[in-house]
């Protein structure tokens, strides 16, 4: 066996210009696809963290039926009670995959400084909870931008602090508060939540502006307040949630969760439903950038596949058709016709894993240069700029890498196949 | 003595474009074991053809080609390579040496898919096929160090490490010189005594004629004599 393998790599040596293009053809489409794969993966990877930490949304979002859409219309209809918190809550408890989770408050109102108010649209979940999706490690991994500028031994964690809020920069500015929020007066950070309570009555609470976050989103960076679940529960007396945010430890969870809590859901007769956070209704910026993303993705791949491709084959072909003599020869002393075309398959085997190696290490040291020369950009829809990183992962890699092998491996076998078949006496006289 | 190769009736013809091309018409030829026969001819008599259907890598268009009293023009695919592989060498006109393998390599080639044949015995074969032929201090060479005359001397040790009951050489001095082709004919000559392997080789050199046991003349696809 290992004499197939030695002859095989002394025929690429030998045809070493051919190997080296062909390989080139190979190193540079592998290395395309896997920075591009890079690129997509870095964007996902940020926008899922956004929809599932910096909005809160979680992994899972569960609503009371119909209330996703319509809650803030009928919020007392569509609110999920306090005996529903309880029976989620004490399911989601005993399920492992589970990290945290968090009722969440929904709600609009006017946000006051004594001389104006401004509209805020609002959302409070536990402090703990929102302790933990700041500071959680995927986020700080992937959109460490977006990561809230308080710390971890902040008052408003350990709700010290049960009436601080948080608003956005451009909300800020709107109500006459610049940043940094944490060197302004204690006059200058008193304010006054206002809005109508689930009953319709007017109600408003005092409220400590005590940090600045972003929403991510430029189309939410200007009214977005959060709060709280227990100062929003005051604001809009209330005992119950607009959704329960839940938090897994990983998405590959979602659906045995879902079909869990819809299990549980059932047997208490609760009328709640679940939505994933890549569903359109929860987080329509990701997916419609994702579906953008993965079409433009789709085309460009489908490009650079065809053009790697074709250049194997034809490598290939013409380097086993120059080739014939060699053919006839091995089968005149009696190599039989899959002898002959596994030693040229093993050449493509031999060229392309080399090949695909070295596009490997390529891959690293591009993604390298480019995530250390900080290249920032500002994407549309996105508050802020964010770095241009390429994060080629592992195992992207190697499923870009399996079709291109096959692919080579294929033409190989069928190009030798082929050739191998013609009568010997004319490959003989090649 | 006993036919190793017999051809009977057998016609060959090739498509040229519009026209065919009788290479070999109705011919019937007979080679007996331990003989070295030469096979001579013009360019296009069908001497080489004769010696494509003898060596089991073409078939005829009729009649029958016997091997060792087995008609093998009925074989499969497969069965023929078998056949190549244990029972015929080849030694051709262009060496036809893999310029990527050594000399020893080349040698060992046919061995290499032989399962009845261990290591230890490749090994053994292809040292004796080296001494025949008298290029043991070559053995590591790439065959493209070597003169024309070492390379067809790797052709024919190669040829015969299987140990074969026929070898077939088409033009096998054509492309050297006249002293190193009267020794390769000589080598030929003295393995076919010491072996007591049947040869059979075409040539139109008439100069060889005199150094071999018989001569068959070959003129438009029929034996003359």
């Amino acid at each position: 066996m290992m004499f197939y393998w030695k002859l095989a790599w002394r025929n690429l040596v030998r045809n070493r210009r051919r190997s080296l293009a062909t390989a080139s053809a190979i190193i540079a489409g592998y290395a395309g696809l896997n920075l591009l794969g890079g690129y997509i993966l870095r964007v996902e990877r940020h926008l899922r963290v956004n929809a599932i930490y910096v909005n809160r949304a979680g992994h899972l979002s569960i609503y009371k039926k119909d209330g996703l859409d319509r809650f803030l219309l009928k919020p007392k209809k569509y609110l999920i009670t306090s005996d529903e918190l309880k029976i989620i809550n004490e399911t989601l408890h005993d399920l492992p995959q589970v990290e945290f989770s968090t009722p969440s408050l929904m709600g609009v109102g006017l946000l006051g400084n004594g001389d104006k108010s401004v509209p805020f649209i609002a959302t409070g979940i536990e402090p703990q909870a929102e302790q933990k999706a700041e500071n959680h490690p995927e986020l700080k991994k992937w959109a460490k931008e977006l990561v809230s500028t308080r710390d971890k031994d902040d008052p408003y964690f350990t709700q010290v602090n049960p009436d601080a809020i948080s608003i956005t920069k451009d909300l800020g500015v709107l109500i006459g508060r610049n940043t940094p929020f944490q060197n302004l007066s204690a006059a200058q950070k008193d304010l006054q939540l206002a809005g109508l309570t689930y009953d319709g009555d007017l109600n408003a609470v005092n409220a400590t502006l005590q940090f600045q976050h972003s929403t991510g989103f430029a189309l939410t960076e200007d009214t977005s307040l959060r709060a709280p679940y227990s100062l929003l529960k005051s604001l809009y007396q209330t005992e119950g949630a607009t959704s329960v945010a839940v938090f897994l430890d990983s998405t590959s969870s979602i659906k045995k969760t879902t079909q869990q809590l819809e299990q549980v859901f059932k047997d208490h007769h609760l009328n709640l439903e679940i939505y994933p956070f890549n569903n359109d209704k929860i987080s329509l910026f990701y997916v419609g950038t994702m579906g953008f993303l993965y079409m433009m993705a789709g085309f460009f791949i489908f490009l650079i596949f065809t053009a790697a491709a074709l250049s194997i084959v034809n490598s290939m072909t013409i380097g086993i058709l120059e080739r014939g003599r060699e053919i006839g020869t091995l089968r005149a002393i009696g190599f039989q016709e899959n002898d002959v075309a596994w030693i040229f398959t093993r050449e493509g085997m031999l060229l392309t894993l080399t090949s695909l190696g070295i596009g490997l290490v390529l891959t690293q040291i591009v993604a390298a240069l480019v995530n250390a020369s900080n290249i920032r950009f500002r994407p549309p829809g996105i508050a802020g700029d964010m770095q241009f990183i390429l994060t080629p992962d592992v195992w992207m890699c190697v499923m870009i890498a399996i079709p291109l092998f096959l692919i080579s491996l294929a033409s190989c076998y069928f190009v030798s196949q082929r050739l191998v078949k013609k009568p010997i006496v004319d490959l003989l006289v090649n | 003595m006993s036919n190793i190769v017999s051809l009977k009736n057998v016609v060959k013809t090739y498509q040229l474009g519009e026209t065919t091309v009788e290479a070999l018409r109705g011919l019937n030829f007979e080679i007996k074991k331990g003989e070295f026969t030469a096979l001579i001819g013009q360019s296009g008599s069908g001497k080489s053809t004769l010696l494509n259907l003898v060596g089991c890598i073409d078939h005829p268009n009729k009649g029958e080609v016997y091997f060792e009293n087995q008609n093998i023009t009925e074989l499969s695919e497969s069965k023929r390579s078998e056949l190549r592989n244990h029972k015929i060498g080849f030694i051709f006109q262009s060496f036809n040496l893999i310029p990527v393998l050594t000399v020893y390599e080349n040698i060992e080639l046919p061995l290499i898919i032989r399962a009845d044949v261990s290591a230890k015995e490749r090994e053994q074969r292809v040292l004796s096929a080296l001494q025949d032929v008298g290029l043991e201090k070559f053995r590591d060479y790439p065959p493209d160090k070597l003169s024309g005359g070492q390379r067809q001397r790797v052709a024919i040790a190669r040829a015969l490490v299987t140990h074969p009951s026929l070898i077939l050489a088409d033009e096998p001095t054509a492309n050297l010189d006249s002293a190193t082709a009267h020794m390769i004919i000589d080598l030929l000559t003295e393995l076919n005594q010491k072996r007591k392997t049947t040869f059979l080789f075409c040539s139109h050199d008439e100069k060889l004629i005199g150094r071999v046991g018989r001569v068959v003349r070959i003129q438009d696809g029929v034996i003359v004599s």
